[in-house]
């Protein structure tokens, strides 16, 4: 009797770990390596992005040293961080955030109502923001109905800058230096939510992903980012792997404002010719969804409503009907991106089905305009308005301007206003949705996470819960 | 000897002139409360959107008298819900008046997803009539005062009932009494300070050659009860225990019509011939009849007709149905193989049945080995399950059940 309820608690034990990685009491200590390919360029929430390496990096590592009053919730929702409860006015136009008290920060002093108020004053010139109490106040002429998801973005963090220079938050982790290539970070000691098990973090940015694997395979980093085609390759060193929900988009997107672009037949052709369930199963791991929109399902609501069928029959059929002329594209891929590359391989498999040519190039020097370029559109775990906007502003103001002329939805639009831009803007097919990815990362032998996963369903890093274990053979 | 661990005390006794016996003093192994179970789903989670979604349908598709009603899944886990969801939208629909066809001609076409982003739940309908579309939507902010409905936690609670060295076909309580039956006796055992005491035993005369993987079902019916053995039914008085048996074949009480055991075999036929292991009645959510655990452990879904429906998307050996007052529905329990690490070992695990769909609400429960036998009284809200303990050699008998947390 007493095998069998040991092998009950073991069969509980495993399911536990199914969900949580919690093996045994976490242990403080030790330096946490991490690797990214993005780099991150300047410490400042308010500073604008300086390219799209940039802004992924401030993405992901600011919040680990800045806090919003606000953040969104994986299950939905808002949670709070620096403020505690939040209500509105019935128009919208003016919002009152209770703050969290006694939070220290870096530099162990308190943190001030009046120097948030100052901050987010700095950030938005038209809000008027006042403190009162262990309040602020956020005032505007004009209604501001998802104010506070609009401030979950890391560019309204709280960040003071010190006589001295340096930049402190509340976070935690505190900035202990910035260099060329790498990020050092040390535990918050008097963090709010309690202080991180790790002593510090190491961030080594601008390696690129092959790299990232080798070292985490010889032991020389404990958390990189992996591309799904080389999941299986984790998975068989008995590696761990954590991912977030889909935040990334690959779409195809025409130049329509060549002087010849692709006619809409074509691209409707080759909308309906790729098999993206195949896709996502085969190549992609199942690591991956057919993306039937620009916002995946479980950031629109509505994705599902946008579903284009796989059928090659009528995508033949209208290639049939256009001339031998139009039958061949030119599809770019960025040069660094393997994962784009394959699947622009798959994209022209699946388009010479339907009788269409696609020749795959990724040129590192200057070559002439393609018809159509495979783009990687990273989103944001964010209310739908938000997430698109975000969308928007990768795929380029002109491109979205082109093909959907009507203003793209305000901040707080409603969820059918966003549909329907989102409809107008794909409907013509000179964008074409394919697949969205997650984020995906491979955990070193020794990463632990209390309580809860390391990477949250929205891809935000939740390192102040990683312990370290003893190193395992 | 006892052990003495958690909540969870166990006992086994062994005396002169009695029957060893193992008893749980009324401790259960409450396995599924340690095993983290999974939040149950709600019958329907955007229901309280729906009423909004239907009037804002219904005046968009206005003039046109005609819809076809199509529901878009937002992702796997949504299927079973779509076909639920249609159903509810087109009897409310028709219920404003609207006709709601399956054909295309001249009809308003209206596409639902009910889904939800990290802002709000939706539900969303894209209309399309006379070559346009339009959308309308029904949602409620996640931190509104319309929380979404609460999700219980419903797990299995497995308790050990009775252990013994032969082979145990079905055990059944009454009071302080515990009828076993085994392939060829019929026992009975009395409670008596926290323990099973033999009390009488009647051999199982019959001439048949039992089947080698034997099984039999004990039913209760007021003063007598009866035990079902392949093409052998026997019935005694709960008192006297005088058994008296015969050579007929007889329905077994599973719920779906069937002609009982096959002399020799270890399978039950419906009267249309379709062989099966067990059998679980289904209410109308379901969308079938029966669920049924076919030979090749490939599981059927059953029409009032009891003609086979399409094949579920698991696999199973045996299947009971279970009942629980907390949330309506059809709860289905399944013994599959434990998975690698535990060869010889079976696990059950506790399904809701939605739309010809089986949606796991907890973690499988692994048994000390094999399964030998499941059964639970159509409408009951426990069940049986016998296993044979790899390690010790012995049959453990478990009592079932369904417990909720809110």
């Amino acid at each position: 009797m007493w095998r069998f309820r040991s092998r009950l608690f073991a069969a509980a034990s495993a399911i536990v770990c199914g969900c949580v990685i919690a093996a045994a009491r976490p242990r403080y200590g030790g330096t946490l390596r991490i690797e990214t390919h993005a780099v991150l360029r300047t410490l400042d929430p308010a500073a604008t992005p300086l390219d799209v390496s940039d802004a992924a990096a401030r993405t992901r590592l600011l919040p680990l040293v800045f806090e919003t009053l606000v953040a969104p919730d994986p299950a939905g929702g808002l949670r709070p961080l620096l403020a505690t409860s939040w209500e509105r006015d019935a128009q919208g136009t003016r919002w009152r955030f209770q703050l969290r008290p006694d939070v220290r920060l870096h530099d162990g002093s308190r943190l001030d109502p009046a120097e948030v108020a100052s901050t987010l004053r700095a950030r938005v010139d038209s809000w008027q923001v006042s403190s009162a109490d262990e309040a602020i106040v956020i005032a505007s002429d004009r209604a501001l109905p998802d104010l506070p998801w609009v401030l979950t973005d890391v560019r309204f963090a709280i960040s003071m800058r010190r006589a001295s220079g340096d930049v402190v938050g509340s976070g935690p982790f505190r900035v202990e230096r910035l260099e060329a290539g790498r990020l050092s970070l040390r535990a918050h000691e008097d963090y709010w939510a309690g202080r991180p098990f790790v002593d510090a973090v190491q961030i080594d940015m601008g390696v690129v992903p092959p790299e990232q694997l080798s070292h985490l395979e010889l032991g020389r980093v404990d958390l990189v980012a992996v591309n799904a085609p080389d999941v299986r390759r984790v998975s068989q060193r008995g590696l761990r792997l954590v991912e977030s929900r889909p935040l990334e988009l690959m779409a195809l997107v025409f130049d329509v404002n060549r002087p010849t672009p692709v006619g809409e037949p074509i691209r409707r052709a080759l909308a309906l010719a790729i098999d993206r369930a195949a896709m996502c199963t085969i190549l992609l791991q199942r690591h991956a969804q057919p993306a039937p929109a620009l916002l995946p399902q479980w950031l629109s609501g509505y994705a599902s409503l946008l579903a284009v069928p796989l059928d090659r029959a009528q995508a033949r059929t209208m290639v049939g009907a256009r001339p031998a002329a139009q039958r061949a594209l030119t599809l770019r891929v960025d040069p660094s991106d393997s994962l784009a590359h394959a699947i622009a391989e798959r994209i022209a498999v699946d388009a010479r089905e339907a009788g269409l040519f696609i020749k795959v190039e990724a040129p590192d020097t200057l070559a002439p305009r393609p018809d159509v370029r495979l783009v990687r559109v990273r989103l944001d775990a964010k209310s739908p308005d938000l997430a698109l906007a975000r969308a928007l502003a990768a795929l380029g103001p002109r491109t979205t301007a082109l093909v959907a002329p009507d203003a793209p939805p305000e901040p707080g639009a409603s969820l059918a206003d966003v549909y329907r831009y989102e409809r107008a803007l794909i409907e013509g097919n000179a964008i074409i949705p394919v697949v969205h990815l997650p984020e995906i990362y491979a955990l070193g032998a020794r990463v632990e996470s209390w309580n809860g996963p390391l990477i949250l369903a929205t891809g935000a890093w939740d390192l102040a819960a990683v312990w370290l274990g003893a190193d395992k053979p | 000897m006892s052990w003495k661990s958690g909540s969870a005390i166990i006992a086994a006794v062994a005396r002169h002139g009695r029957e060893a016996l193992t008893l749980v003093n009324g401790c259960a192994l409450m396995l599924s409360l340690l095993a983290a179970p999974q939040s149950t789903p709600p019958p329907f989670p955007y229901q309280d959107l729906v009423p909004e979604l239907i009037e804002k349908i219904a005046a968009s598709v206005t003039p046109v008298p005609l819809v076809r009603l199509a529901v878009a899944p937002g992702d796997d886990a949504d299927r079973p819900r779509a076909r639920q969801l249609e159903r509810d939208l087109s009897e409310k629909l028709t219920a404003r008046g609207l006709r709601v066809a399956d054909r295309a001609d001249g009809a308003a076409i209206v596409t639902v997803t009910c889904s939800q982003n990290l802002r709000e739940r939706a539900c969303a309908a894209e209309i399309r009539k006379a070559g346009a579309s339009q959308i309308v939507t029904a949602t409620r902010p996640h931190d509104a005062s319309h929380p979404p409905p609460t999700s219980p936690v419903l797990a299995l609670d497995v308790r050990t009932l009775f252990t013994h060295r032969t082979p145990i076909l079905d055990v059944v309580l009454s009071g302080d009494r515990l009828f076993v039956l085994e392939p060829t006796v019929l026992s009975r055992y009395q409670r008596r300070d926290n323990e099973w005491l033999a009390d009488r035993s009647r051999p199982i005369a019959s001439l048949r050659v039992p089947p080698r993987d034997i099984r039999g079902r004990l039913q209760l019916d007021g003063t007598t009860i009866e035990a079902l053995l392949p093409g052998v039914v026997c019935r005694a008085n709960l008192d006297a225990l005088n058994v008296t048996c015969a050579d007929e074949p007889q329905a077994w009480p599973l719920g779906v019509e069937n002609t009982g055991i096959a002399v020799g075999r270890n399978y039950f036929t419906t009267p249309e011939g379709l062989a099966f292991y067990g059998a679980a009645p289904l209410t109308p959510e379901a969308d079938a009849r029966w669920l049924v655990t076919a030979p090749e452990g490939r599981l059927l879904f059953l029409d009032s007709g009891r003609r086979a429906l399409e094949s579920a998307v698991s696999a199973g050996d045996d299947v009971a149905a279970v009942d629980t007052a907390c949330v309506p529905g059809s709860y289905v329990i399944l013994s599959a193989r434990a998975g690698p690490g535990l060869a010889d070992a079976d696990a059950l695990q506790l399904f809701q049945v939605i739309g010809r769909r089986l949606l796991p609400l907890a973690s499988p429960v692994v048994l000390p080995g094999p399964l030998t036998a499941l059964w639970a009284a159509p409408g009951a809200r426990t069940a049986t399950a016998v296993s044979r303990d790899t390690s010790s050699g012995r049959y453990v008998a478990f009592q079932i059940a369904i417990i909720c947390g809110r």
